[in-house]
């Protein structure tokens, strides 16, 4: 039910919002159609919410929504082939850690194919998976791939943390002419607390960051389901007197430095935050970039820039253990804390 | 078996089709010669592949296709895409085959993965109705690769238009297939799909042509995908060495070879033709004269055409995002 009917906003949650995502852009263009494992039957293509695509097949019919059998490579394989065929697939792969099973079709085929065949073109795909982190469902479940896909030359790749935001990206996502990887968090889809989200259609552009709380001590970029631990971090934060500013970057590709220039700028302190493990993550490739877009910003900061991310250990079946493993709010603090405190 | 049956029969075929396909082989054989005289030369780089023994099976293929179809040849064979309705010989030298338009997709030199993509394309044509097929060769190599199964599952749970073609040319490099497939007749591997499957001797054009056909027609009209494989002989090697590198082929045991000569595709479909009374010596003499004449304007032609030059070849990468 909308909070307030008057302003045309309806209160969603993130399944919701995606669900009516799908359902405008399929509306919109026949040529969007989609294709994964239970993605009819068991209405959660990104597992963790109920909603996705509830519906959709009862609007569009059987040419336009499948279920797949377990074939993770076709599924990503037949939407390359689709596109280039005229369509607009929206392939479902479970998870980021089964994208390992279709690495290939991801990396080589969706990531360089389109450019080494010469193809003046256009490969529009989107790729939805989940990334099921803090629920100890272990590696093949709670991956957080994207520093491997942020290496292949062609591939997009939006990873945002509200239902608002997903809604926009995700259909930007399905109007774009060439790959993107667009993941959800568990920790976003299965938050209780709904967002509103205007009836009237909005998009979101790739490549802007989203300063989801102002600060002016110390700059927290990150993004996907670390932004919800970012925030509560920032909560405690601000009762100890530090201001922190939480930068989501919504989209790894295309990156919105300036933003976080602007922060750093501001702050003189940055602090890169993610699930993925450390070792040749993306917060290395945030660093540098900031680094070479603005050397002059980074030789005034206070102190260096610091990551936090999690340890390089495959992710457990233990929450107990995952919980030392990955980056919490109360690790977040504490590094925050140690930033302003050794350069006041 | 009598000889007219083992030649497929093929008696329904017009007379035109036949000559096509004679012209089609002997075009791609010469192409090879061609292509390979360019790579000695410099004027290509690379590991040059060439499918000589084989060139009766994308001839009996693109002979029962249209310009709308999707067509992959198998990857040695790439250059026979001159053959498919709506490409031409200069195509070949032009460096840029891809063309979702007229159905080549381009093919992966991972081998294998390129099979789910036409199968993508398979997909398109169904849920469009468009009434279009594919034909998708990879060799006895390229399936053993676990992304031709999930192809094949996904092809036949959705019925798609797609007919695989699985060309046995006996090697996948140096490996012979008997020692990794523990059965002899690679077509019943359909079976575990719930796909039609046929064994034809790609030796034989009139007979893959036939069989080609038969299950083109059925994708057509909605029955779903199959699987031919056409057995063959690579009398080429595995790839060709760059001047100077020395090539090992000792894997064919001895006498192999020259025995496969005897079952060359082309002088084989000549003979056949010259008893139906479509052949003369002259007619042999006159159509390899035309044929290298084609080649050579082809040549100059294609290689006259406009490259895919630095700006258009990376407009679609994300490089500075």
């Amino acid at each position: 039910m909308a909070a307030n009917p008057e302003a045309k906003v309806r209160m969603l949650d993130c399944g919701e919002a995606i669900n009516a995502a799908f359902r405008e852009e399929m509306r919109r263009d026949e040529r969007v159609v989609m294709w994964g494992e239970d993605v009819i039957t068991m209405e959660s293509p990104t597992a963790g919410a109920d909603l996705c695509t509830r519906g959709l097949f009862e609007e569009f019919g059987g040419d336009r929504i499948r279920d797949t059998p377990v074939v993770e490579a076709a599924i990503i394989e037949t939407a390359i082939g689709a596109a280039l065929a005229g369509l607009r697939p929206i392939a479902h792969v479970m998870t980021g850690g089964f994208q390992m099973g279709c690495f290939d079709p991801i990396f080589a085929r969706l990531g360089t194919a389109y450019q080494e065949w010469k193809h003046p073109g256009s490969l529009p795909v989107v790729v939805m998976a989940s990334v099921l982190g803090g629920a100890a469902k272990g590696a093949d479940h709670a991956l957080s791939p994207e520093a491997l896909f942020m290496h292949s030359p062609g591939l997009k790749i939006a990873m945002p943390s509200t239902a608002y935001d997903t809604k926009g990206l995700l259909k930007t996502a399905i109007r774009d002419d060439f790959p993107v990887l667009f993941y959800t968090h568990r920790e976003v889809m299965i938050r209780e607390e709904k967002e509103p989200i205007p009836d009237e259609e909005y998009l979101i552009p790739f490549g802007k960051a989203d300063v989801k709380r102002p600060g002016a001590d110390v700059t927290i970029v990150t993004w996907s389901g670390m932004v919800l631990r970012a925030l509560a971090a920032a909560d405690e934060l601000a009762g100890q007197g530090i201001n922190a500013e939480v930068v989501d970057l919504r989209t790894l590709v295309p990156m919105d430095v300036d933003t976080i220039v602007a922060s750093v700028k501001k702050t003189g302190r940055l602090l890169i935050v993610h699930e993925a493990m450390k070792r040749a993550g993306a917060a290395g490739e945030v660093a540098m970039r900031v680094t070479e877009a603005a050397p002059d910003v980074v030789r005034a900061m206070r102190t260096p820039i610091r990551r936090l991310a999690a340890k390089n250990v495959a992710l457990p079946t233990s929450l107990r253990i995952e919980r030392r493993l990955v980056p919490q709010v109360a690790n977040i603090v504490a590094t925050a804390e140690e930033l302003v405190q050794e350069s006041r | 078996m009598n000889a007219e049956a083992d030649q497929g029969g093929g008696m329904d075929i017009p007379e035109e089709k036949l000559l096509w396909m004679y012209r089609t082989m002997v075009t791609t054989r010469k192409l090879y010669e061609t292509m390979y005289e360019m790579y000695r030369h410099g004027s290509s780089l690379g590991n040059f592949v060439a499918g000589e023994g084989e060139e009766a099976i994308p001839a009996a293929i693109c002979a029962n296709l249209r310009r709308e179809d999707s067509y992959k040849p198998n990857f040695r064979q790439t250059s026979c895409l001159f053959a498919k309705e709506g490409y031409e010989l200069a195509d070949v030298f032009s460096g840029n085959l891809f063309d979702a338009e007229r159905g080549y997709l381009g093919f992966s030199l991972a081998l294998g993965e390129d099979v789910g993509v036409y199968t993508g394309f398979a997909l398109a044509a169904q849920m469009r109705k468009t009434g279009q097929v594919c034909v998708c060769t990879f060799g006895e190599g390229t399936a053993s690769k676990g992304s031709i199964h999930e192809a094949m599952v996904i092809a036949a749970a959705w019925q798609l238009p797609i007919i695989f073609v699985l060309q046995n040319n006996q090697y996948c490099g140096g490996t012979r297939y008997s020692k990794v497939y523990r059965f002899d007749d690679l077509a019943d591997r359909a079976r575990g799909y719930g796909i039609p499957g046929r064994s034809v001797d790609g030796n034989d054009v009139l007979a893959t042509y036939q069989v080609v056909r038969e299950f083109v027609e059925r994708a057509r009209a909605g029955g779903g995908p199959g699987l031919i494989v056409a057995e063959t002989y690579r009398l080429s090697p595995y790839f060709e060495r760059a001047p100077g590198e020395v090539v090992i082929e000792e894997y064919r045991p001895e006498g192999e070879l020259e025995e496969a000569r005897e079952r060359d595709p082309i002088p084989r479909f000549r003979a056949t033709l010259a008893d139906m009374g479509l052949l003369s010596d002259a007619d042999v003499e006159r159509i390899d004269r035309e044929i290298e004449t084609e080649i050579a304007h082809a040549m100059s032609d294609g290689r006259q055409r406009p490259r895919v030059d630095y700006e258009q070849y990376v407009q679609y990468a994300v490089a500075e995002l």
